[in-house]
């Protein structure tokens, strides 16, 4: 499976549950063409939380193998997440491009 | 469905070959046929297989929507405007009978901007057979009606638009919704070298080193097209994939176009490379081929959405390509009213004499020669004789 950064993030959405801990995170951005598929979140692996408190993800997909429009196109993926460090503070998603930070 | 490349036994060793270093395409025929079985007809009538690939349909998971057309009817395509083709349009360089043609996934017809376009074909190419339709003419997307825009849409509200609004149009829709094939964009190459178009344009590709569509263009080229193709959207790519095909083909007929922004900078994702195509395909010893050609307005570019009044706001060498394949088209029209011999060849060589080196000095894998200079240009054309 071939995956890259998504080109940019554009918005950037958090839900949290304090009754079931269930954070989802609902991210949109942009892709150099037509065709990419499955796009999701990958959460950066760390032993512990950084002392920061923010939880990195790469916004990742896999970019066309085939024949497609070379032009900017939108992308989005959800995330839930049912374990949530205790001090978590914000989530960060990086892109090619960008990275966009937001306080939950 | 299969693509067959054939080669006529009688010329294998012809000296009528036109280009010595690709024989096998000088002299080569497709076939399209829904049987393996049929390679025997094929050999029968004095053919040599040279070549039989699947065609592979593109499906697009990820179906982008369509979503709002931007607010932006009141802003003018700067592309347009930094390639200054109110000048052309002073010395009635419109594009007036050239032959354009597109492959792309629609038009909008009923757009203001296209009010007077002379459309002359539309055909709808199905993705998995390859036969041809001639329905009444429509956009599965958004995609083709947008690059339509910048080729030749007209003026509205004032603003800026398109480059060449008074080509003859031949616009081949090559793509279901988003999804596209092999053998969709090799029977549209087909149909435009049927049609003798004079110029044509493509905003589409497959990225990486495919050279399943090299019988076609060059039958398409040698035919003496002028082939104007995006180089991709791949520049940072982490996979070898730097630029498209068939943007990426060693084509002297064929330019391929990276993009730049609207302070003339090369756009960081516009594709290129510098390419040697491997021993294995139809190309072998082509080496050291720098893509892009050159470069054209390609970032935030306003032109037409599929739905009246609307116009969206859009990125790519995609958009890049009709801007470029516009100038070719009004420098021709230019050529053509004044009857001069050998028109494409000098439409060619004006556009050559007009690039400007930006970047690394001499041609480089991210501007390729360079940007268009208008003056240069426009003053190659008015030093023609009468």
């Amino acid at each position: 499976m071939n995956e890259e950064k998504i080109l940019e993030v554009q918005d950037l959405w958090v839900v949290l549950d304090k009754n079931t801990s269930v954070l989802i995170i609902k991210a949109c951005g942009t892709v150099t063409s037509s065709g990419w598929e499955n796009p999701r979140l990958v959460q950066h692996s760390f032993d512990q939380l950084p002392p920061d408190g923010i939880c990195d993800f790469d916004f990742v997909a896999e970019p066309p193998s085939n024949i497609s429009l070379p032009v900017v196109m939108p992308i989005e993926t959800t995330l839930k997440l049912e374990s949530i460090p205790d001090n978590l503070k914000g989530i960060r998603i990086h892109a090619k491009n960008s990275k966009e930070f937001l306080l939950p | 469905m299969f693509i067959v490349n054939a080669i006529k036994k009688e010329f294998e060793t012809s000296e009528s070959i036109s280009d010595e270093s690709l024989p096998h395409l000088s002299n080569s025929q497709i076939f399209y046929v829904d049987s393996l079985e049929k390679l025997d007809e094929i050999r029968s009538r004095g053919f040599q297989i040279d070549s039989v690939k699947q065609n592979q349909i593109f499906t697009v998971p990820h179906q982008p929507d369509i979503g709002p057309a931007a607010s932006v009817e009141r802003e003018t395509n700067w592309g347009a405007e930094n390639l200054r083709v109110q000048e052309f349009w002073k010395l009635k360089a419109k594009g007036q009978s050239v032959k354009v043609g597109i492959a792309d996934t629609g038009i909008f017809r009923e757009h203001e901007c296209f009010a007077s376009l002379n459309l002359k074909e539309f055909i709808d190419i199905d993705i998995k057979t390859g036969e041809i339709s001639q329905p009444s003419p429509y956009d599965g997307a958004w995609h083709g009606t947008h690059c339509a825009g910048v080729l030749c849409g007209v003026e509205s509200d004032g603003m800026s638009r398109g480059v060449s609004p008074d080509i003859e149009l031949y616009f081949a829709k090559t793509f279901d919704g988003w999804n596209g094939s092999i053998i969709s964009q090799s029977k549209a190459l087909e149909w435009f070298h049927e049609k003798q178009c004079d110029i044509v344009s493509l905003s589409l590709g497959w990225p990486g080193l495919h050279d399943d569509w090299a019988d076609a263009m060059f039958k398409l080229i040698q035919g003496g097209a002028i082939v104007i193709a995006a180089s991709g959207n791949e520049y940072t790519s982490q996979s070898q994939a730097h630029t498209r095909s068939p943007g990426n083909y060693p084509f002297d007929g064929l330019i391929s176009v990276g993009a730049y922004n609207k302070q003339q900078n090369i756009w960081t994702e516009s594709g290129g490379g510098i390419i040697d195509w491997p021993d294995t395909s139809k190309f072998s010893g082509k080496k050291n081929v720098i893509i892009p050609y050159l470069t054209g307005p390609g970032v935030e570019i306003i032109s037409c959405a599929p739905d009246k009044g609307k116009y969206r706001n859009e990125s790519g060498t995609s958009m890049a390509t009709p801007h470029i394949a516009g100038i070719a088209a009004n420098i021709l029209s230019y050529i053509r009213a004044k009857g001069l011999a050998d028109e494409k060849n000098l439409t060619k060589q004006i556009l050559d004499n007009s690039i400007v080196d930006f970047g690394q000095s001499g041609s480089d894998e991210r501007y390729g020669k360079g940007l268009l200079s208008v003056d240069k240009i426009l003053a190659q054309l008015q030093a023609l004789p009468v």
